[in-house]
């Protein structure tokens, strides 16, 4: 499960767009999803959060193909299902005013809005968002962040090990955390001689680089005008 | 041969301790490779760290003698002007890169380097052809086996052409495939008349690539000349697999067990074990041992299939660091129940009971877990890649106490060479997702 949420979260083999195009098509996503949470539940607006749900997996699969993308489905599902069932507890057992519809359609969006996360990370190259935060003057956490991106497999990988010692063992789950502590230290101190001696770098995006998959920008941006402006339309007009 | 590293009278002391290194001596030329060998603790990471002013300036440590590096002194101020000609693959080569997608961080490195994007590109466009990592350019670093992780970082500490590269344990976790890739990358070096020095215990495998091959013990370099350049595979076949004779308890039973995790697929796996078998499990990095031991372990489910285990069970790690829970030796032995065997388990070795495990060096660690789970209360013990890291000599030590044993015993293996120290063992052999037996080690 670990793994399986490290990856969704992860650059994925990505898309050959802008960055502009690719960011302007997660903002669209996040426009759509809050102009439908504004809506109350209608058939319009359940066509509205089929359409961003059509949108979003269509682009995961693009960019990271197919088992990522159920992998995206199963670990947010399995969140979002945990807390939609407590909602309904509550509905039922305190009589919740809140609708069994509304609470459905809210945990469509909030499924929506993980996706849309998902989407931002996995077609969004590290280095670009590294740059991103440098634009924002968010130099030092931009260089943070890349450095956790780059090693966070390797303590997830080792956490996964010391669970699989401590059950064996019978011992106290939290007596994990000694080894994990030290191991982390430890890679922290591996890290910080090669930060020495290679430096930490400035993030060189490469807008032109060529990916997987060819999709020009105009094709992403009309998807990004095209998924808000019929949200509103179904949403408002119609 | 001009010679781009001299060193001499190099001694080095942590904040508190004793010299580790007592006057060290060592010069290489260009194209030349020096082979330094020595088990761990020996002082070759030290050695590392002093030539390249990390041990001074980031460990505080006492550095005395003369380190040139291309005809310059090395001192902390002159660091700055030398950093690019010699360039260090550490033992993790992992933690040398920034990004994790390889092309982003080869290119912002490249950047630092030559200031100019063109150059920059210029110089990965090189090392890749050099390297053959082209295809792995697009690559999150998760996705790289460990001998394409080595030659990525290989291929970035040549991105400033350094006079000199060292590469710290390069084959520490290699398959066959990994091992033969950093042999290839070693090739390239030195035909690109690069001074390479290699630490390395794991060295059979190098030594015909070695111009000159150096004993780091005691805090001094002494050259081997008398080096048994016997492959460790040489005397081991596999004939097939005799019948056992005797009815006995089967403790371990996979019933067409399948499991998909990640890019990994384990498809219709089935293996039985009974008291007392030994088994290895040979498979290449990345081939799915840590997850069929995981499934053993019951810490993943199969999707499909059945995994019966009727008997307690120890896991010991690839990283035998990530075994220790508790404070102290004696209190990890009382975990698994083999506090009874507590006087026997060190004799001969003058360690304190009382010693928190995380001091132990790496081969005095996996010796006493290999011990420990041999007095334990487990019937099955699971020893995830144990040679790796280890002299040969901690090898055919543990290989003997591991033939010894009553106890059932399955141990992963990714390299041919870690088969000599499991003579008598099942081989079943994990590729491709399906587990085929293969016979008995001999």
């Amino acid at each position: 499960m670990l793994r399986s949420f490290s990856e969704i979260l992860r650059y994925g083999k990505g898309l050959e767009a802008s960055l502009a195009s690719r960011v302007v098509m997660t903002m669209s996503l996040f426009v759509t999803i809050v102009l439908a949470s504004l809506s109350q539940p209608k058939p319009s607006s359940w066509l509205v959060a089929a359409l961003v749900a059509v949108v979003e997996l269509s682009i995961l699969k693009v960019a990271s193909g197919v088992r990522t993308l159920l992998r995206a489905v199963a670990v947010i599902g399995l969140f979002v299902t945990i807390s939609l069932v407590m909602r309904l507890v509550g509905i039922f057992l305190f009589h919740n005013p809140v609708s069994v519809e509304s609470t459905l359609y809210s945990t469509v969006l909030l499924v929506e809005a993980f996706l849309a996360i998902s989407v931002f990370l996995q077609t969004v190259r590290p280095g670009e968002l590294v740059w991103l935060a440098d634009k924002v003057g968010l130099k030092r956490a931009g260089r943070m962040l890349a450095l956790v991106m780059t090693h966070i497999g390797s303590i997830v990988s080792a956490y996964s090990e010391v669970l699989v010692v401590v059950r064996l063992k019978k011992t106290r789950t939290v007596l994990a955390l000694r080894p994990l502590l030290l191991y982390t230290v430890e890679y922290g101190i591996q890290v910080n001689e090669a930060v020495y001696l290679y430096g930490l770098p400035d993030p060189v995006p490469d807008w032109e680089r060529t990916g997987v998959k060819r999709i020009h920008d105009l094709p992403v941006f009309l998807v990004s005008l095209i998924t808000p402006l019929t949200g509103f339309l179904l949403l408002y007009l119609l | 041969m001009s010679k781009v590293l001299r060193v001499k009278g190099l001694r080095v002391r942590y904040p508190g301790g004793d010299w580790v290194l007592k006057g060290l001596d060592l010069e290489v030329g260009k194209g030349e490779v020096a082979l330094i060998v020595g088990g761990t603790g020996s002082g070759k990471t030290t050695f590392v760290r002093a030539i390249t002013c990390v041990a001074s300036k980031l460990y505080h440590a006492d550095v005395e003698g003369v380190v040139e590096i291309g005809g310059v002194k090395l001192t902390d101020e002159s660091w700055e002007y030398v950093k690019d000609r010699i360039k260090v693959v550490p033992q993790n080569p992992r933690a040398a890169l920034v990004y994790p997608v390889v092309y982003e961080d080869l290119v912002s490195y490249a950047h630092q380097v030559y200031k100019s994007k063109s150059l920059a590109e210029k110089a990965i466009s090189n090392v890749s052809k050099v390297f053959k990592i082209s295809h792995l350019l697009d690559r999150h670093v998760d996705q790289l086996s460990g001998g394409e992780l080595r030659r990525v970082s290989i291929a970035k500490s040549m991105i400033s052409s350094p006079d000199i590269v060292v590469l710290d344990e390069p084959l520490m976790w290699l398959d066959d495939n990994g091992v033969r890739e950093v042999r290839s990358a070693i090739e390239i070096l030195k035909l690109y008349d690069v001074a390479v020095v290699v630490l390395e215990h794991r060295f059979k495998r190098l030594l015909d690539l070695a111009d000159k091959v150096l004993l780091l013990k005691d805090g001094v370099l002494n050259r081997m000349d008398d080096v048994n350049t016997g492959e460790d595979r040489a005397g081991v076949s596999i004939t097939p697999e005799k019948p056992t004779a005797g009815e006995r308890d089967v403790l371990l039973e996979l019933r067409d067990v399948s499991l998909h995790v990640g890019s990994l697929s384990l498809n219709r796996i089935s293996l039985k074990v009974k008291r007392g078998d030994k088994v290895v499990v040979y498979g290449l990095n990345g081939s799915g041992k840590t997850t069929l031991f995981k499934l053993i372990a019951g810490v993943l489910k199969p999707e499909k299939g059945k995994v019966v285990r009727r008997a307690e069970t120890l896991y010991i790690p690839q990283v035998p660091y990530l075994y220790f829970t508790e404070g102290s030796l004696s209190e990890e032995a009382r975990a698994v129940g083999a506090g009874h065997a507590l006087p026997g388990l060190y004799s001969g070795r003058a360690l304190s009971l009382d010693r928190s495990p995380f001091t132990l060096s790496w081969g005095e660690a996996v010796r006493f877990i290999v011990e420990l789970s041999l007095s334990s209360r487990h019937e099955l013990l699971l020893l995830d890649e144990p040679f790796s890291g280890l002299t040969y000599q901690d090898r055919e030590e543990i290989g003997r106490r591991l033939a010894e044993t009553s106890k059932t015993i399955i141990v992963a293996a990714s390299s041919t060479e870690h088969l000599v120290y499991l003579k008598g063992f099942r081989l079943v052999e994990l590729r491709d997702g399906t587990l085929t037996e293969r016979g008995v080690v001999g």
